[in-house]
């Protein structure tokens, strides 16, 4: 009977249109640079918010993410989770580059102004 | 402007909200698994009566109760509290390389229970506090006996009000090391001030919230002290021995059903819109429109409606949980009190409040826990390495989100299926009559399939993503 239920209720998984969702959740807002690659997210920090770019950055497990994140202040960028780090320096844009193979919710974070800039939602593989 | 999210005051949560086909289906097998349930109990309802069966441990078990050993372990436990306590004070700021924060939120609060469930409450044994004012007592024998006796209209409440204080801290209190150490401070002295007025019995067993959750979490632990020695059990069974005391300990027990449910629901899309859209529209005409001014108001105003919505929780729980029982009541036609049958039906509730914690703070355990092995090594985060354990778990453990998704539903399952086996073992013995047990069974299936269902939700809603711009 659980089994009957498990199977009527689970969904036929939609790789296609999942992926193409992932892809426009990670281009970036629309008043950002229109050049936006895939699995890139731009996002443009000034007086310790977050002005430009998604707050929630969606991928699929396995996917090669870039996070490319300029400020106007020195700071440290950090990817919880993955534990990835990187230092800024005002106004040149850095790049935090990893393959997203853990699955999970995880906190982008400017330490330095305690900033929770995004977070970064890796969708498991069904 | 912006308006940081509130976050959990210690440990992320890496978890993905349940997806909805996921939530969907827990909650259909919910609602199958309590049929099967009665289908059980009607086909057979002398099974119900059968005795529990338990199986006595050889006595070389009870080495672990042997006073020296026991001694020792308070010892332990004092030296936990005031390790915890300095490593605030003179420790470093950051939560994560202090000591305090993973013992006490995690290690204790999370982790200890988790233990408790498993091998029985041993708390009333190693509480610190109760270990101090036993210390004090030897020096001072009639310093504890109590200067008034306890008021019995009082029950558990003053545990639920301490209880509450903790989860708002935890929840809005942005606690850090040092504002821990103060929290434990002044738990110490209102401690020794409650055991010193009303005793020490009475203050350990009404109003300690700590001891009054770890004893009833300990109650569905399978293995049990029957005085003279360790004894297993079916586990949960223990929830059966005797019906809630008091009435305030319902409202405690619901307590820990409701604030779970806050906790998970404060972060999401949901919660956030509903203050930021909702009310903040609903009160917009009376405050003015000038959105300088009015951010700020309704900033404040956002922690007052958390903080109203934190304490009320367990009110609108307990409205539900009388009304399901008093249908319940003139089904039957039952003759017994409805404060009775509150009170009985109080303790079968435990499960699934259980399972509320363990599926939206398993992770955080996992997660965080190990690290307190290396906090151990260097507990005020000045980079020493004591016990050479201080490079062991420099990384979390995750799980990946799928595995976690189908633990949080089975866990919830589990719980739920529980608490409807044990509501309907005490229905049996309540109510004469299978048919009226049966009967009886219909609303409290509503009432459990309420309380899943929600916890369910909860683990699906979106969560709010780092910053939340409300619209002027």
């Amino acid at each position: 009977m659980l089994g009957l239920l498990f199977i009527a209720f689970r969904p036929a998984p939609q790789v296609a249109a999942s992926v193409e969702e992932s892809r426009s959740a990670l281009a970036p807002t629309p008043q950002a640079s229109p050049a936006a690659a895939p699995g890139l997210a731009e996002l443009i920090v000034k007086n310790a918010t977050l002005v430009s770019g998604p707050s929630r950055i969606k991928v699929r497990q396995g996917d090669a993410v870039t996070l490319r994140v300029t400020s106007d202040q020195d700071d440290e960028l950090h990817l919880h989770g993955y534990d990835l780090e990187a230092q800024l320096q005002p106004g040149v844009a850095a790049n935090l580059s990893f393959i997203a193979d853990r699955s999970g919710r995880f906190d982008l974070e400017l330490h330095r102004s305690h900033l929770e800039l995004a977070v970064v939602e890796v969708e498991p593989i069904p | 402007m912006p308006f940081q999210a509130a976050a959990h005051s210690f440990g992320k949560l890496y978890t993905l909200p349940v997806p909805v086909w996921m939530y969907l289906y827990g909650a259909a097998a919910a609602l199958a698994l309590s049929f099967l349930m009665i289908v059980y109990f009607v086909g057979a309802p002398a099974r119900a009566r059968r005795n529990f069966q338990t199986l006595r441990l050889p006595s070389a078990c009870n080495v672990l109760r042997t006073p020296l050993l026991l001694r020792a372990l308070q010892l332990l436990s004092i030296a936990l509290l005031l390790l915890s306590i300095a490593s605030g004070l003179i420790g470093s700021a950051n939560s994560y390389a202090n000591f305090n924060m993973t013992f006490f939120w995690i290690v204790v609060l999370l982790g200890y229970t988790y233990w408790c469930a498993l091998f029985g409450n041993s708390y009333d044994l190693l509480n610190p506090w109760r270990a101090i004012i036993g210390a004090l007592q030897r020096l001072a024998p009639n310093a504890f006996t109590g200067c008034r006796s306890y008021p019995p209209w009082l029950g558990y409440y003053p545990a639920v009000l301490l209880y509450m204080a903790l989860v708002w801290m935890e929840l809005f209190g942005n606690v850090h090391p040092l504002t821990l150490s103060v929290m434990l401070v002044i738990y110490t002295i209102i401690s020794l001030a409650g055991a010193w007025w009303w005793g020490e019995q009475a203050w350990f067993r009404y109003c300690d919230f700590l001891g009054v959750l770890f004893r009833v979490v300990g109650r569905i632990a399978p293995l049990h002290w029957a005085g003279d020695g360790f004894r297993l059990r079916q586990p949960f069974i223990g929830l059966l021995e005797e019906p809630c005391p008091r009435p305030s300990l319902l409202v405690f027990i619901l307590f820990m059903l409701s604030s779970t449910a806050i906790d998970g629901m404060h972060e999401t899309v949901f919660w956030v819109r509903l203050y930021w859209y909702d009310v903040v529209n609903l009160l917009k005409p009376l405050v003015g429109a000038d959105p300088a001014r009015t951010y700020r108001l309704f900033k404040m105003l956002y922690l007052a409606f958390q903080s109203l919505a934190l304490l009320a929780s367990p009110l609108a729980y307990l409205s539900v949980y009388i009304a399901l029982l008093w249908l319940a009541k003139r089904l039957v036609g039952s003759q017994i009190p409805l404060r009775r049958l509150c009170l009985e039906f109080a303790y079968p509730l435990v499960p699934i409040a259980f399972v509320y914690n363990l599926t939206h703070y398993y992770t955080l355990a996992l997660g965080q826990g190990p690290a307190i092995l290396r906090l151990a090594s260097d507990p005020f985060g000045y980079g020493w390495n004591l016990l050479g354990t201080g490079t062991r778990f420099a990384s979390p453990m995750l799980l990946d989100a799928g595995n976690i998704w189908h633990t949080q539903v089975a866990l919830i399952l589990l719980g739920h299926i529980v608490s409807v086996y044990l509501a309907h073992l005490v229905a049996l013995r309540l109510f004469s009559g299978a048919r009226a047990a049966t009967v009886s069974q219909l609303p409290v299936l509503i009432l459990m399939m309420l309380y899943t269902t929600a916890g369910l939700w909860i683990l699906s809603l979106p969560i709010q993503a780092g910053v939340w711009v409300p619209r002027s």
